[in-house]
C-alpha cells in the first residue's frame, strides 16, 4: 500500500511538471496541448468577379470568376459563396481587402483579381489569394494571353487556389480524350475527340471513317496512342495532337491493342494477339525493339504501368475467371492480386502509386472500384448496368469512367456518357458531351 | 507589396504585353509566395490586435525565454478539464486539408501567446523551413493557424493566467484517415 502511494506521488510530479510549470518552478513556461480531432468539410471560399481598370467587373472577369468557381466546386473540396452575398465587392487585387466585410460570410479564402483587354488586344490578368482568417495573402500572380487562352489561364488560377488550400497537386488545367459515338448500333461511328476537363473547347481528332478505341495520352500530352480498325483489323496507332497526323505503330503479325505509354514516354505497352493467344509486349519507341513480357496460353491484356515505371498491372484469365495480376516490368514475379467474386478488368495504377482502379463484373452488374496494390482494401465507388474504363485525374483524387443505362427492357438503347467521382465515392457528376461518349483518358497537368 | 516587387511587376507587364501581342499563351509567369505578414502590416491597416501579430518567423518563438513571475500557491494548477475545453474549442474550428490523409508526419506545431482574456496576440508556425519548402505542410500549417485565430479568445480561467500565457498547440491530422 505504501509502495502504491509512493508511486502515485511520483506520477503526480511527472504530470504536474508538464502541466503546471508555473506552480512547480515559479516560472511561466509554454504549455503543450495536442489537437487530435477536427472537421472534414469543404473549404468555404469567395471568388470575386475580376475587375477592370475602373474597378468594376469586366465581362471577361465575370467569366473567369465563374470558371474558377466551377472548377473548385466540382472537386467537392470547396464551397463557393454566391457573389450576391458580398458586402462590398473588391475593386482591385492591388488593394488590401477590408476583412470585416468577409469574415461574416464565414469564408476562409478570398480570391480577388483584375482582367481586362489591353490596347494591343491581349488579356491581362492579375490575382491575389487571401487567407481571410489569418488576414494575409497566400499567393498571387499575373499573366497575359491572347483571348483564346482565357479559359486555360482561369483553370491555372483555380489550380493555384486548389493547391494552396488542399496541399495536393491540382488537375483543372487538363484535357480529356475520349471516343465520341453516334449512329445506330449496327453502323456505329466512333471518333476520337478531345476537350478541356470541364467539357469546353471540344474538337474531333479523327474523321470517323475508321472505328477507334481506347485512346491514351503520352506523359506530355502531345501524342495519343489508340486502337484503329483498318480493314476490320485492330492495330495500335499514334496521333500527334497538334498536327492531327496519325501513324501505325510497327508492323506485327496478328492484332495489337490496349496501348499505354510508359511514365517516361519512351515505351508503349500493349497486347498482341495471334492464333487465339494474347500476350503483353513492350515496344521501345526509339529502337522499335519489341519484348514479350507474358507467355501464357491465356488472354493477358489491359496492362498499366506503376507511376515509377518498375511494375505493371494487367488482367488475365489464366486462373479461370478474369483477374488482376501485378508483375515486374521485365515480366518476372507475376502475382495475382484480386480474389473477389466475379471478374476484374481494365486495371489502372493511380498516379500516386498507392491504389489501382478497375472495372468489376459480378452477376451481370458492373462496378468501378479501387484496391490497394497488394489486392487488399477493395472499395466499390460506382455501379451501373454498364460502367467501365476508369481513368485517373493526374493527382489521383478523382476518377472518370463511362456509363450506359439501358432504355429498353432487353438492355439495349440508352445513352453512353462519361462521369467522374472522387475516390471517397462522393460527388459523382456527368460530363456533358455533344454525343455519346466512352473510353475517356485524362491528360497529365498541361502546365 | 514592396516597391521592388512593384517595379519588377511593371517591367514584367511590359514584357508580357509584347509577348501577348504575338498571341502566345503564357503561363502565369510570376507566382509570388509572399508569406510574410510583415509586408502587409507595413500597409498600416488597423486590425484587431489578435490577428495583427500573425507571423511565420521564428524570432518570437526563440526569444520566449521563460518569464519570472510570482508564484501564487493559493491558486490551483490548471487542470485537464480546463485544457480539454480549449482542445474542443479549437477542434471545432480546425479543418485540416484532405492531403493530410495518409500523411504520417504532418503534425503542425503553432506557438501562441495569449492575453489575460484568452485572446491570441501572437500565433506562429514553429517549423518555418518546412513551411517554406513543403506544400502539403504549408496547407496543413495554414489550416492550423486559421483554427487558432478563429478560436480566439480561448476559454481559459483568468486567475490562472500566469500558467497559460504561452502555448504550443500540436495539430495532429491522423484522425482523417482513421
Amino acid at each position: 500500500m505504501q509502495y502504491f502511494q509512493k508511486l502515485l506521488a511520483v506520477l503526480m510530479v511527472v504530470l504536474f511538471s508538464s502541466l503546471m510549470p508555473a506552480y512547480m518552478s515559479a516560472k511561466a513556461q509554454t504549455l503543450r496541448l495536442d489537437i487530435t480531432s477536427g472537421q472534414v468539410a469543404p473549404i468555404p471560399i469567395a471568388i470575386a468577379d475580376f475587375t477592370g481598370l475602373d474597378g468594376l467587373p469586366t465581362n471577361v472577369g465575370r467569366q473567369i470568376a465563374q470558371i474558377i468557381s466551377d472548377d473548385l466546386e466540382s472537386s467537392g473540396q470547396f464551397k463557393t459563396v454566391d457573389g450576391a452575398a458580398f458586402i462590398a465587392p473588391p475593386d482591385s487585387p492591388d488593394i488590401r481587402p477590408d476583412f470585416n466585410d468577409w469574415i461574416p460570410l464565414g469564408v476562409q479564402g478570398l480570391l480577388i483579381g483584375s482582367a481586362y483587354i489591353d490596347d494591343g488586344g491581349a488579356l491581362q490578368i492579375e490575382f491575389v489569394l487571401w487567407d481571410v482568417v489569418a488576414q494575409r495573402d497566400i499567393t498571387s500572380g499575373e499573366g497575359s494571353t491572347d483571348q483564346n487562352g482565357m479559359r486555360r489561364l482561369s483553370h491555372q488560377i483555380a489550380d493555384f487556389v486548389y493547391e494552396e488550400f488542399t496541399g495536393d497537386s491540382a488537375y483543372f488545367d487538363t484535357q480529356i480524350v475520349y471516343v465520341s459515338e453516334s449512329g445506330p448500333a449496327d453502323r456505329r461511328i466512333k471518333r476520337l475527340a478531345i476537350m478541356d476537363q470541364d467539357g469546353h473547347n471540344h474538337r474531333f481528332l479523327t474523321s470517323g471513317y475508321d472505328l477507334v478505341l481506347t485512346p491514351r495520352f503520352s506523359p506530355k500530352a502531345h501524342e495519343i496512342a489508340y486502337v484503329n480498325y483498318f480493314n476490320d483489323e485492330p492495330n495500335v496507332y499514334l496521333l500527334d495532337v497538334a498536327t492531327g497526323r496519325t501513324e501505325r505503330v510497327g508492323s506485327f503479325p496478328g492484332m495489337t491493342f490496349s496501348p499505354r505509354f510508359s511514365p517516361d514516354g519512351d515505351a508503349l505497352i500493349m497486347s498482341l494477339a495471334e492464333d487465339g493467344i494474347t500476350d503483353i509486349y513492350e515496344l521501345d519507341l526509339k529502337t522499335q525493339d519489341l519484348s514479350q513480357l507474358t507467355r501464357s496460353p491465356s488472354i493477358d491484356t489491359s496492362p498499366s504501368y506503376s507511376p515509377d515505371g518498375t511494375q505493371l498491372v494487367f488482367n488475365s484469365d489464366r486462373g479461370g475467371a478474369q483477374q488482376l495480376y501485378v508483375m515486374n516490368r521485365n515480366g518476372k514475379g507475376v502475382k495475382r492480386i484480386s480474389y473477389g467474386e466475379g471478374r476484374y478488368a481494365t486495371p489502372v495504377w493511380s498516379p500516386r502509386g498507392d491504389i489501382i482502379a478497375f472495372t468489376k463484373i459480378v452477376r451481370g452488374e458492373f462496378f468501378i472500384g479501387v484496391m490497394n496494390v497488394d489486392g487488399s482494401g477493395e472499395r466499390l465507388l460506382a455501379r451501373g448496368y454498364l460502367v467501365e474504363g476508369p481513368t485517373w485525374a493526374p493527382n489521383g483524387r478523382v476518377l472518370m469512367y463511362f456509363k450506359q443505362e439501358p432504355r429498353e427492357a432487353d438492355g439495349s438503347g440508352g445513352e453512353v456518357a462519361m462521369y467522374r467521382v472522387d475516390i471517397t465515392g462522393f460527388n459523382e457528376s456527368r460530363i456533358i458531351t455533344p454525343a455519346d461518349a466512352s473510353d475517356p483518358a485524362w491528360s497529365p497537368l498541361l502546365r | 507589396m514592396s516597391k521592388i516587387n512593384e517595379l519588377a511587376q511593371k517591367s514584367q507587364q511590359d514584357k508580357k504585353r509584347e509577348e501577348a501581342a504575338n498571341g502566345v499563351l503564357q503561363n502565369l509567369a510570376k507566382i509570388q509566395k509572399t508569406k510574410e505578414a510583415e509586408e502587409k502590416q507595413a500597409q498600416k491597416i488597423k486590425k484587431e490586435k489578435a490577428k495583427q501579430n500573425v507571423a511565420t518567423n521564428l524570432s518570437n518563438v526563440v526569444s520566449k525565454v521563460t518569464d519570472k513571475t510570482d508564484a501564487k500557491p493559493s491558486i490551483a494548477p490548471i487542470g485537464l478539464s480546463e485544457l480539454d475545453r480549449v482542445r474542443i474549442h479549437i477542434a471545432k474550428r480546425w479543418n485540416p486539408p484532405p492531403a493530410a490523409a495518409g500523411a504520417d508526419k504532418l503534425k503542425v506545431d503553432i506557438y501562441v501567446r495569449l492575453e489575460p482574456d484568452g485572446s491570441v496576440t501572437e500565433a506562429s508556425i514553429v517549423e518555418v523551413k518546412r513551411y517554406n519548402s513543403d506544400r502539403i505542410y504549408r496547407a496543413a500549417a495554414n489550416a492550423a493557424l486559421r483554427a487558432v485565430l478563429d478560436a480566439s479568445p480561448l476559454p481559459l480561467p483568468r486567475e490562472k493566467y500566469d500558467q497559460w500565457r504561452e502555448f504550443i498547440f500540436g495539430f495532429d491530422p491522423r484522425f482523417i484517415s482513421q
